[in-house]
């Protein structure tokens, strides 16, 4: 096979490299983030260590990417770094109990088939996945995002609007967009592609 | 924790770029620059951006949730359900919503253990869909209510129609009635996590039994097994009337955030809870089960709540003390370790797992 990128580490990705890596990233590698997440639960027993867990094994995949050249399976590199990051973690931590280090090293080393990429194609699960999304919002902060994105007004018209400073808007809008990251990359995606495997099963296709 | 990099602020930093440079009409070049030299800066930086970018690119679809509700006008099953979903989100919300009975559930998920664990987002999508075609599992039958149940081994979250959320536990049964004049959940057997949304004017009551709990918006979660109820609160007030022997007269029990209330025949027992001891007695709706000094014999009877496989216990052995944190669907898991780590016997007969010392 031939790399993508030729692996150099000692210099950054050119940005045409780093435009391709981008790229991965977000069409790859963020589809499985629900079973990463899973994963990680399922393994590290403190909840809120699940976001840092997260981001560090996306900034250690996406770092591998650049100096190693983008990979022949992106779940399996995926499921490594996290396996390899929680173990990483469990051995560095004072108090871990037998049982989280014997589990790790029970897993495989190759992902099961949940870590197959899904995407949602229906447009009527995506649509019920951002309403719950948006509805999950804490009440300004929803008005503030449905207003944007719903309504179309800018954040200066939304401030006209609802009488309240822009700076407060951009508040609101920085909330919202990191919930909304979180409600839809986080679960939403896998959920609905399950149920839509389901309803379709059920219906004899969408 | 550790020496992860902060990935929290940098996050944070990631969404304040965002946000930022949503509001076009106050960006410029010099900003443009800015955040791509702080992307540029670490692929800590770049991922959260990404991430963070690909999701609000996504909500670029919002604008058909209107549509969708307009849509929806046509058809009364679609406006109840896309209005149950995003009421909180429409300032033009009907009275419709309050009027339809609980949302079906979505049992059928229960034939995918691994698969299990939904959320908000995907719950308000299950719900609709589920609306939408003739489901067939939820149902009414006898007794009030909207009925929901879990399978051994099962776990479930609904949203009713007040928005408020009730997880089920395995082997649960329960029915609920959400109107304009009243909130009600029968749990008929089993345990089930509640997020009760705040109505002063429509307390939201569960029977437990012959037992009554009744709150006004908090998080708790009630376990009704074999005539015994035990209530743990996490947030709020909740009051727990407790049957009396021959009919008489409720006794109100007032239980706040971490304590927990034991009832049986009458009987109340308020203890005070560390937000650990809550936290592990609610791990369940994670999939875990988690126990801190108990004997083998509870912990056994822990497991077979959740799973066909049955682990016995015989010996003195039934009287080890352990802790520790397992998912409750890995039976083997338990048994290897009993067996690793204590040194029994684990002896695998059909459906069941004996643990002995001998």
């Amino acid at each position: 096979m031939t790399p993508v990128v030729p692996p150099d580490p000692s210099t950054a990705p050119t940005p045409s490299a780093s435009a391709a890596i981008d790229r991965w990233f977000v069409e790859d590698v963020l589809p499985l983030e629900p079973a990463l997440i899973r994963l990680l639960r399922r393994h590290w027993r403190r909840e809120d260590d699940i976001p840092d867990l997260r981001q560090e094994v996306y900034t250690r995949v996406y770092e591998g990417a650049g100096q190693e050249g983008l990979p022949g399976s992106t779940a399996a590199y995926v499921f490594r770094t996290a396996r390899n990051l929680l173990i990483d973690c469990a051995r560095r931590a004072r108090v871990v109990s037998f049982t989280l280090v014997a589990e790790l090293d029970e897993l495989p080393d190759a992902p099961r088939n949940e870590w197959s990429p899904e995407r949602v194609t229906a447009a009527r699960v995506e649509l019920q996945l951002l309403a719950g999304a948006l509805g999950a919002l804490p009440p300004k902060c929803r008005e503030v995002v449905r207003l944007r994105r719903v309504e179309g007004l800018s954040q200066r018209e939304i401030a006209a609007r609802l009488g309240i400073a822009e700076g407060t808007v951009e508040k609101h809008m920085t909330l919202g967009m990191r919930a909304l990251a979180e409600a839809l990359a986080g679960r939403g995606v896998d959920a609905a592609v399950d149920w839509l495997a389901r309803v379709d099963g059920r219906t004899g296709g969408a | 924790m550790m020496d992860l990099r902060d990935h929290r602020a940098i996050e944070a930093q990631a969404a304040e770029w965002l946000a930022r440079r949503d509001a076009a009409e106050r960006w410029t070049d010099a900003d443009e620059q800015a955040l791509q030299a702080w992307v540029a800066a670490s692929a800590a930086h770049r991922v959260a951006w990404l991430r963070l970018g690909a999701a609000w690119q996504r909500t670029e679809r919002m604008p058909a949730l209107a549509e969708a509700r307009d849509d929806g006008a046509r058809d009364s099953t679609a406006i109840t359900t896309t209005t149950a979903i995003t009421s909180t989100a429409a300032t033009a919300t009907t009275t419709a919503i309050a009027t339809t009975t609980a949302v079906p559930s979505t049992m059928a998920a229960a034939r995918r253990p691994r698969r299990r664990v939904a959320i908000a987002a995907a719950l308000a999508a299950s719900v609709a869909i589920a609306a939408a075609i003739p489901w067939g599992i939820a149902h009414f039958g006898v007794g009030e209510g909207r009925r929901y149940a879990t399978d051994v081994g099962a776990r479930e979250a609904v949203v009713l129609a007040d928005g408020s959320r009730v997880t089920l536990n395995t082997n649960t049964r329960g029915r609920a009635v959400v109107n304009e004049q009243r909130r009600r959940f029968w749990l008929d057997e089993g345990e089930a996590y509640f997020e009760v949304a705040h109505d002063p004017k429509r307390p939201f009551v569960i029977m437990a039994g012959k037992d009554t709990i009744t709150v006004l918006g908090t998080r708790f979660s009630v376990r009704h097994v074999g005539g015994r109820t035990v209530v743990t609160v996490v947030e709020g007030r909740v009051r727990l009337d407790l049957a009396q022997a021959g009919g008489a007269p409720a006794v109100p029990v007032v239980v706040t955030g971490n304590e927990a209330a034991l009832a049986e025949t009458g009987s109340v027992l308020v203890i005070g809870r560390t937000a650990e001891q809550v936290a592990n007695e609610l791990s369940w709706r994670k999939g875990q089960i988690a126990f801190d000094q108990k004997t083998l014999t509870e912990i056994a009877g822990e497991f077979n709540r959740y799973n066909r496989v049955q682990l016995v216990v015989e010996g003195e052995a039934a009287d080890l003390r352990l802790s520790g944190n397992f998912d409750a669907e890995n039976v083997e898991a338990f048994a290897r370790l009993a067996h690793e780590g204590l040194g029994l016997r684990v002896v695998r007969d059909g459906e069941r797992i004996v643990l002995s010392d001998d």
